[in-house]
């Protein structure tokens, strides 16, 4: 049973990460989401391993991808997405799952909701970039939940699936 | 003193040994054929949709394996698992190659962990994509490949090493 609150975690991160890179976003809402699910346009995904276990996909826009590039890169514009800017990507990814991971410890071992404090072992694997047309996806075999959020304008989604072992 | 890349590469050589035995073990448990390695190929995507499989590796050794193949091919091997009989639905698919993933990155996680007689590596679960240009790319990574074709499709079991680490706890 997840005794944390994930999507507060998830909010607070993705806020935390997206003021540093200094571009305009928004929460906007909650979605549980079927098993399989349809996926942006660009993608990158992050196993999560350890006590907890699953996916974390990260959805957005080609847009999306090229002015977050260009932040973190910091040039004034990015043409393409070439291998150094997919890197540059996937350090911002890893960035934002290991913050995740790092709330989830901080929460249950200092702040335990039940009372009980746990040390969390947790493990985050390498960023992967997934891209295609018309693709579908499967995260994980029961039901994940996906976060969108507004970014610059255009949409983000985060989908995740983490279960306690 | 041996050479810390030796080292290194040795350690990842035997890894992707102990990953393609378990990939060969488990096929010729649901498909019945012995597999060897082949020599390279790639998949033509012309005329069908690509499917890859993702498990990410951390622990001592950060990567992930990959399985790619094609749609069709992968069929096969969900109806193989099914006992013969054709699936349902798309959903279906996806969930017997979850399984079929699962089997072989478990096994594989076994045989390392026990080669090394301790917790070497954690897989997180699976997940898998179908598309037209299916791309995918892991940065950072160095990879190893088998490339097996069977009678029931083609399949390339690619494994990656990360050259910085992930993980931080």
């Amino acid at each position: 049973m997840t005794i944390f609150n994930l999507t507060g975690i998830f909010v607070k991160v993705f806020n935390d990460l997206f003021s540093y890179v200094d571009i305009n976003h928004k929460f906007m809402c909650e979605v549980p989401e079927s098993s399989l699910n349809s996926t942006e346009m660009v993608n990158t995904l992050v196993g999560i391993s350890g006590d907890i276990e699953g996916n974390i996909m990260f959805g957005y826009t080609d847009k999306t991808a090229k002015a977050l590039a260009a932040k973190i890169m910091g040039t004034a514009s990015v043409d393409k997405l070439d291998i150094f800017v997919k890197s540059a990507l996937a350090d911002f990814y890893s960035e934002f799952c290991k913050r995740v991971t790092n709330e989830i410890k901080t929460d249950n071992l200092y702040k335990p909701s039940n009372g009980e404090s746990k040390d969390y072992t947790l493990f985050s694997s390498n960023p992967t970039y997934v891209a295609g047309e018309n693709m579908y996806g499967m995260i994980s075999k029961v039901p994940s939940k996906k976060l969108f959020f507004k970014v610059d304008g255009e949409k983000f989604g985060i989908a995740y699936n983490l279960e306690q072992k | 003193m041996e050479n810390i890349a030796e080292v290194l590469q040795d350690k990842q050589e035997l890894l992707f040994s102990l990953a393609k035995k378990s990939f060969e073990e488990v096929v010729a448990e649901i498909t019945e054929e012995t597999l060897v390695a082949n020599g390279e190929f790639s998949i033509p995507t012309d005329d069908r949709l690509s499917l890859s499989i993702i498990i990410g590796l951390s622990g001592e050794t950060n990567g992930r394996i990959l399985i790619n193949t094609s749609v069709a091919y992968g069929n096969n091997i969900a109806v193989a698992m099914n006992f013969g009989d054709p699936l349902d639905s798309q959903d279906d698919l996806f969930i017997y190659l979850a399984e079929f993933a699962n089997m072989v990155c478990g096994r594989a996680a076994t045989h390392i962990n026990n080669q090394f007689g301790k917790r070497e590596i954690w897989i997180s679960p699976p997940a898998i994509f179908s598309a037209q240009d299916l791309e995918i790319i892991t940065p950072n990574v160095s990879s190893m490949k088998a490339y097996y074709e069977f009678t029931h499709g083609k399949f390339i079991l690619d494994m990656g090493f990360s050259e910085s680490s992930y993980d931080d706890f």
